[in-house]
């Protein structure tokens, strides 16, 4: 046993002692929801910033039977400082689209450069009172193998046969429950 | 130092029996005829008797001590060589120029020094068969062994069931290290670097460390030269399926000017492209493999030296298919039909892993004279893993990042065979061994820093006696591991309450364990003085240390949709084993049949977590409700049997049949998971004669069969796959060019591109596995 202070001494590095911190440039943990409706804004939020499985959510009332323009956005809360997604998302928009799984009727109302729906800017148009889940999906549609993923007619797609019958992957599937008023 | 004193009171004892005589007879291996004049130096140095072979090859080496002994040859117009025979009986033994011009015995090795364990060594000709796979393909055809693969196309070594943690690799006689946690993270060992593989089945801690739970596989490379001239090999492997090809060489040089120096140069690349399965390209299956090695080494009468390097660099592209970013899309992902139809390339896009493995050995063997061999190892590794997934291409790097740097020294005495009465020898060790290991990540926190510093002491003597041995062996060894946590990661040990071992400090917290963990073993070995039957038993005992990642794992585990969480309060895993070889010889039959069994307690497992209502419990994060898979102790039970018997070996027409069978359940009857399905295989090969140059050309016939595991656990995504069998042809030769050897075999697996799907392969829940393969393979020894 007396090789061993040796063998510290060869190989031991102060890196180990220090961890670089739980900075993961990829990971969204947070999701604001804008909804803009004739009563102002109300929000909601589904946040996990330490990501490990205790979400804090914010279940937005809205009003029944009513229109609102719901802005979506993505963060990094494991960044210091929080780290804004929604822009690079808006850049990649050709790879990726925002899908929302509700009872309520939704419009997209951006496109990326190819014209197909985007999803970080739509119109949610409320039913009647009650609960409902609202589940945003941002889904990542990268080209695979040369072959474009991001086709029309995905959004009907989810609504028919689930999301999961999509191409691509969920970079993110958060439910916020709707109060409906 | 009771142990020392003990040691020389047994080699006085020695000293007093060395009036044995070793007799042989030098033939020539192509012809059997005797050589005469062939200098024979028997005998440990400073004991050495030099002897000429006479007319009919005979040599007689008298005043020799009991126990092995080394005898060299050289005849000028033979390459020289050596090797170690038994002296305990007056043996009379036979040595030959061997196809490789080695000196080798032509019985193996004597029953008595034999391991207890079942244990199977590939020879150069057999891995020559075998090029061009990784370790784990290299050695899956042995009885016992199987593999466990990940969606891409490498694949970890299974032996009765145990994998990753509870198995040993040692590369040149040191434990490989990497980051064994991942179901598809596979050693990092040059395949074609390798001279030999023994695979050892059983517990074999004693030796080899405590976590050789499953078993050791001993990767040990071509000597270094002991005499001057030049040596070298060329091997090439050719693939259908993923158009694979691999080029490898090697050169070994001693100088006559500096007799006693030898050096080593080695390389190898291998390229594949996308594998398919019947009808389906596996998108992104691509990969690529270099290896570098350089060795340089010195031998004397009395003193080995040895200073070698090796680089393993390897990228795997992972499956396209692989859909475990939400566990609804990995559900969904189950038996669809893929929403792509890839096309076969040889590009590596994301997801993907990247390995880079240093090694660097030094090593010093001393004939320490009537005290026996002393050898101690000095090594380092480096091993630097990254995995990419696919990400938005604002993110660059790779999202899981670590380095292993493991520094080690072992030191080991082999004392001199003693004898005990007339005719009993006492052969054995004893031996220190020091480890440091740090681990560093960037990126995704799934498994934390660490120091982890451990030192061992270990012993082992076997008394032999003709056709009869018993060994005793025992280790203790004693490991400190200090986890360093981000002030999140703390955070969220704390909110599942599991931060009693850790101490916060201003960022993040420390958190330390100490472990003692013992291995004795009692084995040993009995057979008919025909030779025809032997019986090995062997019983062992050995704790485990929790490793890092089933302490602290925490996340979503980058190849499959769980959320993963270790416990920190894990303590040692003991297990009990007892196995059994019986083994028969004759000259129509070889076989050999093992069963075992081992007793777990507080067996660590990776399972679902169940919540007090009975129900799976998920945990929710931003990418979906994942469920929560936690390790945790049970005491289980293991139990199987795995054999193999060949009908008519040296005949023209023979007949192998092997079968393996493994049970591992938990006391309460609940099977394991990842437990290999049974097997059983039959080869028929049919044997041509020797014509000229040819040699040995044979073709042969395989077909294995899997059945479907029926016992699997509660919570699989999936059904486990039906069972399959797959028919191979395999046809092979050796060309004899000189004094050089070449070796062509044609191969080809899954002749009737059966669609099967592995239980323990990842890719079963996504895809089938690859389909037909047709493989030329063709080596090349030079000896100069």
């Amino acid at each position: 046993m007396r090789f061993l202070p040796l063998l510290l001494v060869l190989s031991a590095c102060t890196d180990v002692e220090n961890p670089d911190g739980d900075n993961v440039e990829e990971v969204i943990t947070t999701v604001t929801l804008i909804f803009d409706g004739p009563d102002g804004v109300v929000e909601g939020l589904f946040a996990d910033p330490e990501n490990d499985g205790s979400p804090v959510i914010v279940s937005p009332d809205l009003a029944a039977n009513t229109e609102y323009q719901l802005t979506v956005e993505f963060l990094n809360e494991l960044s210091d400082p929080a780290e804004d997604i929604t822009e690079e998302i808006a850049d990649e928009a050709d790879e990726h689209q925002v899908f929302f799984m509700t009872d309520a009727t939704i419009v997209y109302n951006d496109q990326d450069d190819g014209g197909l729906p985007l999803g970080l800017d739509v119109t949610l148009t409320t039913g009647d009172v009650g609960s409902t889940d609202l589940t945003i999906i941002l889904r990542h549609l990268p080209e695979l193998d040369g072959v474009a993923q991001k086709v029309a007619g995905l959004a009907e797609q989810a609504e028919t046969d689930g999301i999961s019958s999509l191409p691509g992957d969920s970079d993110i599937s958060v439910t916020v429950p709707l109060t409906v008023q | 130092m009771s142990t020392a004193l003990l040691l020389l009171a047994l080699l006085s004892n020695a000293a007093a029996s060395c009036d044995l005589v070793v007799r042989g007879v030098v033939v020539d291996g192509d012809s059997n005829a005797p050589i005469a004049g062939a200098q024979v130096v028997v005998g440990p140095p400073g004991r050495q008797f030099s002897v000429v072979s006479d007319g009919e090859g005979r040599f007689e080496a008298p005043g020799q001590c009991a126990g092995f002994v080394r005898v060299a040859v050289s005849h000028p117009s033979f390459h020289a060589g050596a090797t170690a025979v038994d002296a305990a009986e007056d043996a009379v033994v036979a040595l030959f120029t061997h196809e490789d011009h080695e000196i080798v015995v032509t019985e193996a090795l004597p029953l008595g020094l034999q391991d207890t364990r079942a244990s199977v060594t590939l020879t150069e000709e057999e891995l020559d068969e075998r090029r061009g796979q990784d370790l784990a393909g290299t050695i899956e055809d042995i009885p016992g062994v199987s593999v466990i693969g990940g969606a891409s196309a490498t694949s970890k070594p299974v032996i009765r069931g145990q994998f990753g943690r509870r198995l040993l690799v040692l590369v040149d006689g040191v434990r490989h290290e990497g980051q064994k946690w991942g179901i598809d993270h596979a050693p990092e060992v040059d395949a074609f670097g390798a001279d030999e593989i023994t695979v050892i089945r059983g517990a074999a801690g004693v030796r080899y460390g405590a976590d050789a739970v499953g078993g050791v596989i001993l990767v040990d490379p071509h000597p270094m030269r002991e005499t001057p001239g030049v040596d070298a090999s060329v091997h090439s492997v050719a693939a259908a399926n993923g158009l694979r090809g691999s080029l490898a060489g090697r050169v070994d040089a001693m100088s006559a000017k500096v007799p006693g120096l030898a050096v080593r140069l080695s390389a190898n690349a291998t390229s594949a492209g996308d594998q398919s399965s019947p009808g389906r390209v596996l998108g992104n299956t691509a990969a690529r493999e270099l290896n570098l090695g350089a060795a340089i080494g010195y031998v004397s009468d009395t003193v080995h030296a040895r200073l070698s390097w090796d680089r393993f660099v390897a990228e795997n592209g992972v499956f396209y298919g692989v859909r475990s970013d939400s566990p609804a899309d990995f559900l969904t992902g189950l038996d669809a039909e893929p929403a792509v139809t890839y096309t076969a390339g040889r590009d590596i896009d994301r997801p993907r892993q990247s390995v880079v493995h240093d090694r660097v050995i030094a090593r010093v063997g001393v004939d320490a004279g009537q005290l026996g061999h002393v050898d101690v190892t000095a090594s380092y590794q480096h091993n630097h893993r990254t995995e990419a997934d696919i990400t938005r291409q604002a993110a660059s790097g790779p999202q899981l990042d670590f380095t292993l740097r493991t520094t080690a020294l072992d030191a080991s005495l082999h004392h001199s065979p003693v004898a005990i009465g007339l005719d009993a020898t006492l052969e054995g060790a004893v031996g220190v061994t020091g480890q440091l290991q740090e681990n560093v990540y960037r990126g995704v926190p799934l498994v934390p820093n660490y120091r982890s510093l451990s030192g061992g002491v270990y012993a082992w003597e076997r008394l032999w006696r003709r056709q009869a041995a018993v060994e005793v062996g025992a280790r203790l060894d004693r490991t400190s591991r200090t986890a360093f946590l981000t002030e999140a990661a703390t955070d969220r040990l704390d909110r599942r309450g599991a931060t009693s071992t850790c101490e916060r400090g201003d960022v993040g917290a420390r958190c330390s364990g100490d472990w003692t963990a013992g291995v004795v073993t009692l084995g040993g070995l009995w057979g008919t003085a025909d030779d025809v039957v032997d019986i090995k038993v062997d019983l062992s005992s050995g704790a485990r240390v929790p490793s890092i990642d089933e302490q602290f794992l925490d996340g979503t585990a980058p190849t499959f949709p769980a959320f993963a969480l270790g416990d920190p309060s894990l303590g040692v895993e003991t297990t009990y084993t007892a196995g059994s070889v019986v083994h028969l010889h004759t000259h129509d039959i070889h076989g050999e049949i093992a069963p075992f069994a081992s007793y777990v307690n507080d067996y660590i497992q990776f399972a679902p977590a169940v919540g007090t209502n009975g129900q799976p419990v998920f945990d929710v994060v931003s990418r979906g409700a994942f469920p929560r898979y936690t390790f945790g102790a049970v005491n289980a039970l293991w139990y199987g049997i795995d054999g193999h018997v060949t009908l008519a070996p040296d005949r023209m027409l023979s007949l192998d049949l092997r079968g393996s069978m493994v049970r591992g359940q938990d006391t309460a009857g609940q099977p394991l998971a990842f437990v290999p399905a049974d097997r059983a295989g039959a080869s028929l090969k049919v044997q041509g004669p020797d014509r000229g140059a040819v040699e040995s050309p044979y073709v042969a016939f395989d077909v294995d069969a899997v059945r479907r595991q029926d016992r699997v656990p509660e919570g699989d995504f999936a059904p486990a796959p039906d069972g399959y069998v797959l028919l191979g042809f395999r046809a092979g030769t050796q060309l004899r060019l000189g004094t050089h050897i070449a070796r062509i075999y044609a191969e080809v697996a899954n002749l009737s591109n059966v669609k099967y799907r592995n239980y323990t392969s990842l890719l079963r829940y996504y895809a089938d596995e690859p389909g037909r393969d047709a493989l030329v393979r063709a080596s090349l020894h030079m000896h100069f």
